[in-house]
């Protein structure tokens, strides 16, 4: 298993469309993979897992990936998160 | 703002919105039995993944007008629809717990909604009407109908994704227009709209999402336009129009008291279809020669989720006698199947229901129901003028089959000294093709054929009439229709049987110079169509229609029929008044 803490800074937060972006790109992979807050964990690939989160701007959430491709989600999940989705 | 649909029934109304919401749409909620889970799972999935697959239709439709970023919410819409969670809840409650589909959807829903409804954050608290709507589209897919609703709102326009019967049923007394998403000129909604004289415009995109409850309205059913909160300039262009429309109604009434004759005095009879029994007096008011279909179904609407009783059934088709009277009324049994399904234990959910156990065939199947509904009708016949119409005839043994339990129903009420009609005639719907390949054989063994045209062209040509994508397709001046059509009515005549047309075809006045060309002389339709249909039938001449008929039917395709009809109009005259639809536009 692998893991990794990230910051929500995008200004909206993790919001519909992005939690969208989100979920679509975790369906790709085979692995298992979670997304964290303090008090939630969600399967990153249910939407309404992730926006149950309610992480706005500036939320630190845990990523874990786990399974055959469990490194190349985990990056590619970081790599949207770091990218603010592609929005702002 | 002014949205734009199909209009599928004439009018004009001003009122305010209520919208029918998953909210407002009461869950059937049963325990299942065992047998029953995989058959439930697959509904859910079904009706699941094709919100989906319309959802990504909608979405690629839209790609070339909107921006990138709107186009987002799609996706939203669908994550959320293939949410695993949401799934997988789903259907552990139909495995574990036993529930319907239905239920069970709508707990694992619930359960979305109070966490969202809960968040401190407005935003999500927003997604909470998304996932309402999406929930409802999947509900409607896996509901047939839901039950009673109140309305606190004064002249009410029902918005919705889409209406079924049942939902229509409890309004027809107040309500003034429907608005829906979904549908085409000959799913249920129209069909009953029309039958309740009041506009209709269906295939309204984005109509729930811009209407909200309680908006003013306007209902152009003429144009297909729909104005929500319109300006004053609008409400008083369109109180001017509902004047003129009232006026020559009024003219059209007068018309009515002419007899229903052709210029070279062929008599045409023209009789109505009703669904719900207040639609009676209408039948009367218009001058109708009786009552050429009674649905019967709509008393097992209005009874379920139990079944009518004999008396109920007696009840009923009583008043329908002494209405019709000194006309004949004809009752035709249980038509069951396709959309029309309400009741669990009646309806098992089939894969093609269309093409299932449906209408005599589920009768046959149900030997006490169908006895029950066959007794209420003999014992109501005692005046003579009712007649039995059996649905969905495809096969002679049907036919023996269904006149044996008519048979036994009769003798039974001889042994109770029960007074009834003992010659009561009995007829066939013919809306199969091979029913209608086969009328010869069928002509020797019933009193009557009455040509069903909806579900006749829908099996021809292989078109779902609720299904938009292909409501383009449907074309009822199809040559090869029309040859059909031309075999049935000679095959009647030969057998010297009446024959008569009751689908809703025969509410078009454009079609019906084609039909009585084509030796039909009896029409039933929705009793408001009967104004101008007589009007176009006192101005036809018979022998004209005839010649053109038969050309027609020599004809390779609709457009070349609409073609020949143009230039008879040139040539007689008597086709004066033929409004030519949109779909001829470009034409020449």
């Amino acid at each position: 298993m692998v893991e990794k803490d990230v910051m929500i800074t995008n200004r909206l937060g993790l919001h519909a469309r992005a939690a969208a972006k989100l979920v679509n790109l975790a369906g790709k992979y085979h692995s298992h993979i979670t997304i964290s807050t303090e008090q939630i964990c969600a399967d990153a690939k249910s939407i309404l897992g992730v926006l149950t989160l309610a992480a706005g701007k500036d939320t630190m959430v845990k990523i874990e990936a786990e399974g055959p491709d469990e490194k190349e989600s985990l990056e590619a999940i970081i790599d949207l998160i770091e990218n603010k989705f592609g929005e702002d | 703002m002014k949205l734009k649909g199909t209009p599928v029934s004439s009018g004009i109304a001003i009122g305010r919105a209520h919208l029918i919401s998953f909210e407002e749409m009461p869950i059937p909620s049963y325990e299942i039995a065992e047998t029953e889970v995989d058959n439930e799972v697959s509904r859910f999935n079904r009706a699941l993944n094709l919100v989906i697959e319309e959802l990504e239709n909608v979405k690629e439709a839209a790609r070339i007008s909107i921006s990138e970023e709107s186009l987002a919410i799609f996706d939203v819409h669908i994550a959320i629809l293939k949410d695993p969670t949401l799934k997988r809840n789903t259907i552990t409650r139909i495995i574990k717990e036993r529930k319907n589909a239905e239920a069970a959807f709508q707990t694992s829903v619930r359960m979305v909604l109070d966490i969202l409804e809960n968040s401190p954050d407005p935003y999500f608290r927003e997604r909470v009407i998304d996932i309402k709507d999406l929930a409802a589209k999947v509900q409607m897919r896996m509901l047939g109908n839901h039950k009673k609703q109140d309305l606190d709102i004064s002249d009410p326009v029902l918005v919705s994704s889409q209406l079924s019967p049942s939902q229509t049923g409890p309004f027809q007394q107040i309500v003034k227009a429907f608005v829906t998403e979904h549908g085409s000129k000959t799913s249920h909604t129209a069909i009953l709209a029309r039958s309740l004289e009041i506009p209709a415009v269906v295939g309204v995109t984005g109509a729930v999402s811009s209407i909200s409850q309680g908006d003013e309205i306007i209902v152009d059913g003429i144009e297909g336009l729909v104005f929500v909160k319109p300006t004053l300039e609008e409400k008083g262009e369109y109180l001017e129009k509902i004047r003129a429309h009232k006026e020559r109604r009024e003219k059209l009434l007068l018309e009515l008291k002419k007899p229903s004759r052709t210029i070279d005095g062929h008599h045409i009879k023209l009789r109505c279809n009703i669904d719900l029994e207040e639609e009676l007096d209408k039948a009367v008011e218009f001058g109708a020669e009786g009552i050429g279909l009674y649905r019967s179904e709509f008393l097992y609407l209005k009874c379920a989720p139990s079944l009518p009783s004999e008396e109920e059934h007696f009840e009923i088709y009583k008043k329908i006698s002494d209405s019709a009277f000194p006309y004949k009324a004809v009752i035709r049994t249980l038509d069951l199947g396709g959309e029309r399904y309400f009741q669990k234990h009646l309806a098992p959910t089939e894969a093609n229901p269309v093409l299932g156990l449906r209408a005599l065939r589920f009768s046959l199947k149900h030997y006490d129901i169908f006895k029950t509904q066959l007794r209420g009708i003999l014992r109501a016949s005692t005046k003579k003028n009712l007649e039995i119409m059996f649905p969905m005839v495809t096969s002679l043994e049907d036919i023996q089959m269904a006149k044996a339990v008519l048979r036994e129903a009769q003798e039974s009420l001889k042994r109770e000294n029960i007074p009834y009609d003992e010659e009561i005639k009995v007829g066939i719907m013919i809306e199969v093709p091979i029913c209608a390949l086969n009328a010869e054989a069928f002509a020797n063994n019933v009193d009557f054929f009455s040509i069903g045209t909806n579900d006749l062209i829908q099996y021809l040509m292989a078109i779902d009439r609720n299904n938009e994508g292909v409501a383009n397709y449907y074309d009822p001046y199809h040559p090869a229709f029309l040859r059909l059509l031309l075999s049935v009515a000679s095959t009647a005549k030969r057998h010297k049987i009446p024959i008569s047309i009751c689908g809703e075809t025969a509410s078009d006045p454009d079609l019906i110079p084609l039909f009585v060309g084509l030796g039909i002389d009896e029409f039933s339709m929705t009793p408001q169509a009967i104004p101008d249909v007589k009007a176009r039938i006192i101005s036809l001449s018979y022998k004209d229609c005839r010649k053109i008929a038969l050309e027609a039917t020599k004809a390779w395709s609709g457009e070349e029929v609409r073609r020949i009809l143009r230039s008879g109009k040139a040539k007689s005259g008597t086709f004066l008044g033929v409004r030519w639809k949109k779909r001829d536009k470009g034409e020449n």
